[in-house]
Formats: structure tokens, sequence, C-alpha cells
């Protein structure tokens, strides 16, 4: 038995009869005889490799529709800006910190470095006391504030372009989606940082901006 | 014997799916998916026939290949109308007996 469970296999077997037919030997062994032999065997694979291609894009274009109704547009902005701000060095010291935090807070005694010893992470921050955290965050806050401002106006215009982009194109941004979810789902201080950045400006909020990783 | 529109294949590709189904592509104008199928292997010709015609004749078959095909749990024919044009010209005829074959059939 075929135990091939992926959902555009089966689509393509849904929909395509010659797929279905023959879409499990496209991808076995195979053996050509004769001078027409080989393309007999490629046409059976590309039959297949298309119908495949075909089947995912229109997944790929199903859920950009969804999702642009649902989330207006912003995906590619949204991965911009987490990519932005998990980058920025001072982003990554401040997480870092927001992690120590959070470790004392659970386990204090534990912790808790010997009088003698340098913390690292605080060494690192004493490295640039002329700027303080709040400074060094506001490059983030910045860029989420202004994501949060700007995604409305950009809402109709980005779901616009999205109906128009090519299949590679929405492949990149079908991608790009993916890795932001997987960085919000590797990086759970960015949700602290995000406290950080509120608390050293009263005024920053992400605005519409849902950062929850989905899944 | 033949018909003067059935004109023997020269060519084939043999493809073995992961379940032990085995498909013989054959550019065959003019075969007929219901009708019965019989594969036949003398040393390394492959015979196709249907209602006692052959359809198909291949030469040169690799011994590892008439073994495969001869032990396959089925045997499809898929004849394959031009390759390399668009479009489902693959008419799949699963009605395919291997006269002389190896092994148990499931």
């Amino acid at each position: 038995m075929n135990k091939d469970t992926s959902p555009v296999r089966a689509l393509a077997s849904a929909v395509s009869p010659a797929y279905e037919a023959t879409g499990k030997f496209a991808s076995g062994r195979m053996a050509s005889f004769g001078p027409k032999g080989l393309a007999l065997g490629r046409s059976l694979r590309r039959m297949k490799a298309e119908t495949e291609r075909a089947i995912a894009e229109e997944i790929l274009a199903a859920r950009l529709r969804r999702d642009s109704d649902m989330f207006p547009g912003l995906d590619e902005l949204m991965f911009d800006a987490v990519y932005r701000v998990s980058s920025d060095p001072a982003v990554t010291r401040a997480v870092a910190r927001a992690d120590r935090i959070a470790r004392k807070a659970a386990a204090p005694e534990a912790a808790a470095p010997a009088a003698s010893s340098p913390d690292p992470v605080a060494e690192e921050v004493q490295d640039t006391p002329r700027v303080p955290l709040s400074e060094r965050l506001s490059g983030a806050v910045r860029t989420l504030r202004l994501l949060g401002e700007c995604a409305p106006l950009l809402a109709h215009e980005v779901r616009a372009e999205m109906r128009s982009l090519s299949f590679r194109t929405r492949l990149a941004v079908g991608d790009a989606r993916d890795r932001c979810a997987a960085l919000l789902r590797d990086r759970p201080g960015l949700s602290r940082l995000l406290n950080l950045a509120a608390e050293a400006d009263p005024g920053f909020s992400p605005g519409p901006v849902d950062i929850a990783p989905r899944h | 014997m033949m018909t003067a529109d059935r004109k023997p294949a020269v060519s084939c590709a043999v493809m073995a799916a992961d379940d032990g189904d085995v498909a013989i592509l054959v550019e065959c104008p003019g075969f007929d998916p219901v009708a019965p199928v019989s594969v036949r292997f003398d040393g390394d010709r492959l015979s196709i026939s249907q209602a006692g015609e052959t359809v198909a004749e291949i030469d040169g078959i690799g011994p590892e290949t008439v073994s495969m095909v001869r032990r396959a749990r089925s045997v499809s024919v898929i004849s394959v109308g031009d390759p390399g044009t668009p479009g489902e010209h693959y008419v799949v005829n699963g009605n395919t007996t291997v006269e002389n074959r190896e092994g148990p059939l499931d």
C-alpha cells in the first residue's frame, strides 16, 4: 500500500485521474529501454510534479486568501519587524537579561552569583553604560509602533499585492511566515522583551499586530 | 500478428512503486485500456499482447528488470500518448497478466 498521506498528494489523487492511477509509479525506481524509454518515464514524473505543484499552489493561494483576511496582510511586515528586532544586538542582550531576571525570580538562591563573580550579562550591558536600556530598545519600539500604525493603511494594498504575486514570491511569503512563527516559538524571551519595551516606553503598544506564535 | 494501425513499441519505461506494483509504460497507439493484456518475456525481449495480437515488443530488457516484473505484486501497462506533450495521455490497463511470472501472486 502507498502510505503517503501528504495532503498535496491526496488532493492531487482526488482531482487528477491520471495522477491517481500513475502517481505512485512516478515516485519509484525506473528502468528505461529503447530510444524513447527515458522520455516515457520522464513524462510520467513530469506529470506528477506538475500536478503536485499546481495543487500546492492552490493550497498556498487559499491559505494566503484566508490569512490575509484574518491578518490584513501583516505577515511580511511582521516578519520583517521581528527579524529586525531579534537581530538587534542590544535586543539580544536585553532578551538575555530578561531571561536571567526570570531565572533569578524562579530560583533566586540557585541563580544568585557569588559576590566576587562577575555577572557576564550585566558586564555585557555595562559595556555600553552611556546608552540606557530604554534607548537601546527604542529602535525595536519604533519598528513595532510603526508596524502597528502603518498596518491598517497598508492592509488594502498588501492584500491586492499578495493576490498578484508570482507563485515563487508567494512561496517566499509563506516561507517567511513559517520562519516568523518558528522564530517566535524559538524565542520565548521575545514576550519578555516586549514587556521591557513597554516599561521603557509607557506609550509603547504593539498595536494590532498579533505577535503570538501561530500553530 | 499485427494490424496496420498497431505498431509495436520499441521503447518502454518500467517503473516500480514502493508497494511492489510495477508499471510498464509504452507508447502504443490503439492500446485498449479495457481488454486483457498479456506480458511475456523471452530472454531480453518483452512482448505485450492484447487479444492474441502483439501490440508492443521491446528488446534489450535487463535481467534485473525482467525479474522485477516477473516477481511484481501486480503489473499495469500504461500507454502513453506522446511523451513530452502537455495534458493527460496516460491510459492505464491494470488487467495485465504476466505469462511467465515468478513467485506467487498476492
